[in-house]
């Protein structure tokens, strides 16, 4: 819950949150090393100074280091976890369901743990989604599909592998579909870039959410292009709110894109922590304001209500989740203004 | 690698290439480093601070360099390490170019098919799919809208938006050799891909869709709205590298310095 100097409260729902395992003896390979060096990176490049972590601490933070940094310190209500297995960088995983699980039964009541899935796992991977299914009860699952899978260097949305996952989702009730499209590992092809693939599913499979985690950054564009068109496709913002202390004037651009093709309601915030905490990152956002000219380029200021929709209004639904009547919109959320103004008559991509 | 073509021989009144000062050789190395982009970007490699060392010999030089993440894209490493060898190779007084990736999860593949003159398929036989062509050309769209938006946002502030959407090709040359530089440079870098995108005519439109059709000012808001997310994207990407070169540098992990590099690459 962040409070305002005015007084009004807003919910907060951190949608992209890890707990991982980075400590030596946990990496399988060098891979295990530069992979936690690209992070270490981030995070020393988008964190304030005074705000920085020690390396050793950055490899490993735990339950309670993520619990202080979320729940005490961060201003998070609701933390969304999103599982990254890497076991063939790291021996028991980087950052596994398994190991979320560990922050979810510490805080159940404030934690969302969601499941993953890799379709090329076939029947196999299928058994394995209702066994954990079974145990932990998800709302949504993580995908990678830029990910290596033996000899796969990754999969499209298209591939026919697909859609029993998905059929098999909305059976089980799991409705939101995270989909990591950014930065990458093993960037090989390029289709690890593309986010074309999500509109073709999300045509698809309308009764489910796909969650565009970092907003198909490098591609923002291709991606605000695809979900402007397609209402159940929402921006999973992790890594653009980093931007808000080292690069404003970035951060401000690139969400004032979103803003004007996706409008208010499909965005999601995420401090994709422990890259970056969000503690600072919900601080700088709330005080943060356009300027005039990119306030025209968004079509919208930000309003409180704005904010209130991004930081947490947005996701509650999306996860169900209970907002607190004092930090509720003074205005319906606006369900039914989900299309975007921006199609149409655009033709440079013509 | 030899080069095909042997030196030219100074003529009369010229300076022999072999008394050319090391500062200067050492400048024409940077500023032929300075015409290789990354495609992705679309900055040279010089002002991303890609460049880590440059050793030159007698006709000799090796390029070292260093990405931002030890994961940076293959195929963009690919074409920024081809495009520099050839880029000092056309040198006069460079006889032997090689180009050597370091801390790169592709480093030894890169290197060695480098040198070797193989093509990105060939390197990463069984690996990568897609056509690097098709990677390339795609970023070379952006690339062309990005650059127009920036044309367009700077002549529309000056002469009006029907005005710059009235422009021909031929006036696309002589705005690349406007008085302001911010314009000039805007001008040439937008003319050097539209020239290749369109085979345009000095008579045909400067302003052109990737499909080739003239920007008209009914669509002008839209259009320009569109290509400036591009121009946004690239731009906040570009400062991402940056973020994480710095970083890499200032704040380096134990392990990931250059005392830890392994000869033959990281993927052997």
């Amino acid at each position: 819950m962040y409070v305002t100097p005015q007084g009004d409260r807003v919910f907060v729902v951190d949608g992209h949150i890890h707990l991982w395992d980075a400590r030596p003896q946990n990496r399988r390979n060098r891979y295990g090393l530069t992979f936690i060096e690209s992070f270490w990176g981030s995070h020393v490049g988008m964190t304030p100074p005074d705000e920085r972590w020690a390396f050793d601490r950055f490899c490993h933070y735990g339950v309670e280091g993520a619990a202080k940094d979320l729940f005490d310190d961060g201003y998070v209500d609701v933390a969304v976890m999103l599982p990254t297995d890497l076991r063939e960088f790291y021996v028991d995983g980087f950052n596994t369901t398994d190991q979320c699980a560990a922050l979810k039964a510490a805080h159940p009541d404030k934690v969302v743990l969601n499941g993953r899935f890799d379709p090329r796992d076939g029947p196999r991977g299928l058994e394995r989604l209702e066994a954990d299914h079974a145990k932990y009860r998800f709302k949504g699952v993580k995908l990678y599909t830029a990910e290596w899978n033996g000899a796969s260097k990754g999969y499209t949305l298209r591939d026919d592998i697909v859609a029993p996952y998905m059929e098999k989702c909305i059976a089980l009730g799991i409705k939101n579909i995270h989909v990591h499209k950014g930065p990458t590992i093993h960037p090989l092809n390029l289709d690890a870039f593309d986010v074309r693939d999500v509109d073709y599913v999300a045509t698809a499979f309308p009764a489910l959410n796909f969650v565009v985690d970092h907003c198909g950054m490098p591609r923002i564009d291709d991606f605000c292009w695809i979900a402007g068109q397609e209402p159940n496709v929402f921006g999973g913002l992790a890594l653009i709110p980093s931007f808000i202390h080292a690069r404003p004037k970035y951060f401000g651009e690139m969400l004032s894109d979103l803003l004007f093709f996706l409008g208010p309601d499909r965005l999601i915030f995420g401090s994709d922590y422990g890259i970056t905490s969000p503690k600072w990152i919900v601080e700088k956002f709330m005080a943060y304001e356009f300027p005039d000219d990119l306030a025209r380029e968004a079509g919208t200021v930000l309003t409180l209500e704005v904010k209130r929709k991004i930081l947490g209004l947005n996701a509650a639904r999306l996860y169900d989740l209970a907002v607190p009547p004092e930090c509720a919109p003074l205005r319906p959320a606006g369900d039914k203004e989900q299309t975007s103004r921006a199609q149409g008559d655009v033709d440079a991509r013509a | 690698m030899r080069k095909a073509t042997s030196m030219p021989a100074p003529e009369g009144g010229g300076t022999a290439v072999d008394t050319i000062p090391q500062d200067d050789r050492r400048a024409a190395v940077v500023a032929a480093l300075d015409t290789v982009l990354d495609p992705e970007l679309d900055e040279p490699v010089t002002t991303m601070g890609f460049i880590e060392a440059i050793d030159l010999g007698e006709a000799s030089v090796e390029i070292t360099f260093r990405l931002p993440t030890f994961w940076c894209s293959a195929n963009f490493a690919f074409l920024m390490a081809s495009d520099m060898r050839c880029a000092v190779e056309q040198l006069p007084f460079i006889e032997t170019a090689s180009v050597r990736l370091v801390d790169h999860f592709a480093a030894g593949k890169i290197n060695r098919g480098v040198e070797a003159g193989l093509g990105f398929a060939a390197i990463f036989s069984g690996e990568a799919e897609t056509d690097l062509d098709e990677i390339r050309q795609a970023f070379r769209e952006r690339a062309f809208l990005g650059r127009q938006d920036r044309l367009l946002e700077l002549l529309a502030a000056r002469i009006g938006v029907d005005a710059t959407l009235a422009m021909t090709v031929a006036d696309l040359v002589a705005c690349s050799r406007h008085e302001e530089a911010d314009v000039r440079g805007a001008a040439t870098r937008y003319f050097a891909m539209r020239r290749h995108e369109g085979a345009a005519s000095a008579e045909a439109p400067a302003f052109v869709t990737l499909a080739g059709v003239a920007v008209a000012p009914a669509g002008y808001a839209a259009h320009r709205r569109m290509i400036r997310s591009v121009r946004a994207a690239a731009a906040a990407n570009a400062e991402l590298c940056r973020i994480y070169l710095a970083a890499r540098r200032s704040h380096p992990v134990p392990g990931c310095g250059p005392e830890h590099r392994q000869d033959g690459g990281d993927d052997d």
